[in-house]
């Protein structure tokens, strides 16, 4: 009988060591069996637990900016110890597209940090929904906030996540090959077609692009889109979500002027082959004169190519319409099951501050969304700088669609077309059709 | 008998453990996502039970059926190519050649290189102003050069030859050990009976084999059947949807698009695929094996 309850003992001993190295008291709760690869990841991030101990609170945040993109952020978080006594800042950055199926499933697992950036627009809503992230409403900074920024973190009335950037999508070009052939940035889409002629006859490729994904293709109506449709119909989303307006009928000439672009041969050759590391080494290298991308690799460019002379412009329309594709980058949210609620709301804060806003912007060659901030940016960005001053601009094509997935699509249907497998309706009626099936649920 | 039981008590604790971490991972997670695969869920709500309209979706969705395609047409190809070619060169490294032990470890390197370094290489190497394209022209077959993973065809292609040429050396490995089981005496009767090099391969050699082609056919066919690095890291499933695998789909449904309900539809039918192909696949085999005997 002794040994029995020896055995018994000895078994639950071993259990109880197990379970406290898992520290994942939900992980069962995890989405599928798929989610498995994320399992190092929570137990990695397990010893980053928010844990009160003695007077230092250890606040952990969570987000996408890492690497060459990570910009101000060691510099805000030393100045945010520094300003708060007894408050550490442990900030974890995972770049990339899967950085969106991380969060999920760390929240899924109860093992989300206090602090989780998050990509403005739909991604809030489920979050929001689910009341797994705080109400930011009533807190002081957020009359700062330019409301235009804020409308993409708020859902059902309510801000919430703080917004801490604006990043635009436009067109990087190549200043000396610009001047030596008499080009002026371009003020109506023709103008932009007779350059790229110009740009080609003399031997450089008009547009630097990858497909490799879809991507460049995608990213570039998405530059379009602001000029081509929604300066004039500013209604087009509202009327999308409620299953009012259709893509195909409203879009065809902007996808065709588009498309059109390869048929003249004006896109790196072959592009449906072509990754974005040989795409944005053709633009450094002056192979290529201009590269629809975003303007958060500016300061990347810089870096990798001091000689070259670029700066960005607005994809203009055919009647001459310049509005800039300019959307919040990064915003803040606070973990409603966080421990340390009020650290994490003075972090927010913090964050929400012009002054400190001026950096991180500045680091990451973004545009302001504190109404007071005035960040020193690159004189390449103004013309977008001015757009967006002006109200001249429009969000990025998902965050103002219901369903996220139509955009999706836009990517290997850009494919579809640059391959000759499907045409510009078919192309349209694709995105018509899941927008359909979005909403019929 | 007292006794007896009261061992088998006291061992079975250790077990304990082992079952306790193969309910919480494994176990349980599939059950759940059988569960999930009937709701309509985003991942982050609450799941909303909808019965089989999941895979009443999946079946009606062009992209997904393409998606089954591709990956049953990956499956073929890749073990019927890795397995020949990995018993060939098994049989050519069993010869007495002199770097057979150099040869061995260039062939199997691939193998322990993670998948991520492998695409990443080949993505370079396939790009269209890179190695592989720079070569043909040196070689002025300037006709031959591609845009690889531009074409659907040849995209597809070269995610199958990156894949063989990655596994390969593991099917080789274990061709050889099984080789090395079988004595030198029994191709020598039958060379002395006058068989020559290929008639000892296939009536002697390639019999013996069956052990190892049972468990080689069967690890390339689930192991291509999942298929996903590549494709992710590569193509994205493009172009236009030409090299998208069940996995990969089951990827940018469930955690791209927030249908984590519909994704774990996917990773069901999936599941049922590889268990519909594998099962037959075992038991024949396996009857062949004996026969072999």
């Amino acid at each position: 009988m002794k040994k029995v309850a020896s055995v018994v003992l000895t078994s639950f001993i071993c259990l109880s060591v197990l379970s406290a190295c898992g520290g994942n008291k939900n992980e069962a709760e995890s989405p599928s069996a798929s989610a498995s690869p994320s399992a190092t990841q929570q137990a990695s991030e397990s010893a980053a637990q928010p844990e009160a101990q003695g007077d230092t609170i250890k606040l952990t945040a969570f987000g996408f900016k890492a690497g060459a993109e990570i910009g101000a952020m060691d510099e805000l978080n030393a100045k945010f110890e520094a300003e708060n006594p007894g408050i550490t800042v442990e900030y974890e950055g995972k770049p990339g597209a899967e950085y969106v199926a991380l969060a999920k499933t760390r929240f899924a697992s109860g093992d989300a940090a206090d602090i989780v950036m998050m990509h403005p627009g739909a991604e809030i809503a489920p979050y929001a929904e689910a009341g797994q992230i705080v109400d930011l409403t009533n807190e002081p900074w957020a009359s700062e906030i330019a409301d235009k920024a804020k409308e993409v973190t708020t859902f059902d009335g309510k801000l919430y996540a703080l917004p801490n950037d604006m990043a635009a999508l436009a067109v990087f070009y190549n200043k000396k090959i610009f001047g030596d052939l008499g080009i002026e940035t371009p003020r109506k889409w023709d103008d932009l077609v007779a350059a790229a002629e110009k740009i080609k006859a003399s031997g450089v490729i008009p547009f630097s692009m990858t497909n490799n994904d879809g991507s460049g293709a995608k990213l570039a109506l998405y530059s379009m889109a602001p000029s081509w449709i929604y300066a004039a119909d500013q209604d087009f989303d509202n009327r999308l979500n409620k299953g009012e307006a259709k893509f195909n009928g409203t879009w065809n000439d902007m996808l065709t002027a588009f498309f059109d672009l390869d048929k003249k041969g004006y896109f790196t050759p072959q592009t449906v082959g072509v990754t974005y590391e040989s795409a944005m080494k053709d633009f450094q290298t002056g192979k290529a004169a201009m590269m629809v991308w975003g303007n958060w690799e500016y300061a990347n460019i810089k870096k990798a190519a001091p000689e070259l002379d670029f700066a960005m412009f607005n994809l203009p329309s055919k009647n001459g319409d310049v509005w800039a594709s300019a959307a919040v980058g990064t915003t803040w949210s606070v973990n409603a099951k966080s421990k340390n609620l009020d650290a994490a709301k003075k972090y927010i804060a913090f964050w929400a501050k012009a002054e400190n806003q001026e950096i991180w912007d500045k680091s990451q060659s973004a545009f302001a969304t504190n109404k007071n901030a005035k960040p020193d940016l690159e004189p390449g960005l103004k013309e977008i700088g001015d757009a967006i001053a002006a109200g001249h601009f429009w969000n990025f094509l998902d965050q103002g669609w219901k369903v996220t997935a139509v955009a999706d699509k836009m990517g290997p249907n850009s494919q579809g077309i640059l391959g000759g497998q499907i045409n510009v309706e078919q192309f349209l009626q694709d995105m018509d059709k899941e927008n359909a099936a979005g909403l019929s649920k | 008998m007292r006794n007896y039981v009261h061992k088998l008590t006291y061992f079975s604790v250790f077990l304990l453990p082992a079952l306790f971490i193969y309910i919480t991972f494994l176990l349980y997670p599939i059950l759940s996502s059988s569960y999930y695969s009937l709701t309509e869920w985003n991942g982050i709500t609450k799941p909303v039970f909808i019965g089989l309209d999941n895979f009443v979706a999946f079946f009606n969705d062009s992209a997904s059926l393409k998606a089954i395609k591709n990956t049953l047409l990956y499956a073929f190809l890749i073990t019927v190519i890795q397995n020949v070619l990995g018993l060939l060169l098994a049989v050519l490294l069993d010869m007495n050649i002199r770097s057979r032990k150099v040869l061995r470890m260039i062939f199997f390197t691939p193998v322990i290189l993670s998948s991520l370094v492998v695409s990443y290489l080949w993505l370079r190497m396939l790009d269209p102003s890179g190695v592989i394209n720079a070569v043909l022209e040196l070689v002025h077959l300037d006709g031959l050069k591609q845009v690889w993973l531009g074409d659907a065809k040849m995209a597809f292609m070269s995610i199958v030859v990156m894949s063989v040429w990655q596994f390969i050396g593991y099917s080789m490995v274990i061709y050889l050990a099984n080789l090395q089981t079988i004595p030198e005496s029994l191709k020598e009767a039958a060379a002395i009976d006058g068989a020559n090099a290929v008639q000892r391969f296939f009536n002697v050699t390639f019999p013996l084999l069956a052990p190892s082609l049972t468990i080689n056919l069967l690890l390339s066919a689930i192991g291509s059947m999942k298929i996903f690095d590549p494709i992710f890291l590569m193509t994205k499933g493009g172009p236009f949807y030409a090299t998208e695998s069940v996995t990969f789909r089951l990827f940018e449904q469930g955690f791209r698009s927030n249908k984590a309900g519909f994704g774990s539809a996917t990773s069901i039918v999936l599941f049922l695929l590889i268990l519909l192909i594998s099962l037959p696949l075992l038991a024949y085999l396996r009857r062949r094996e004996m026969n072999a005997q």
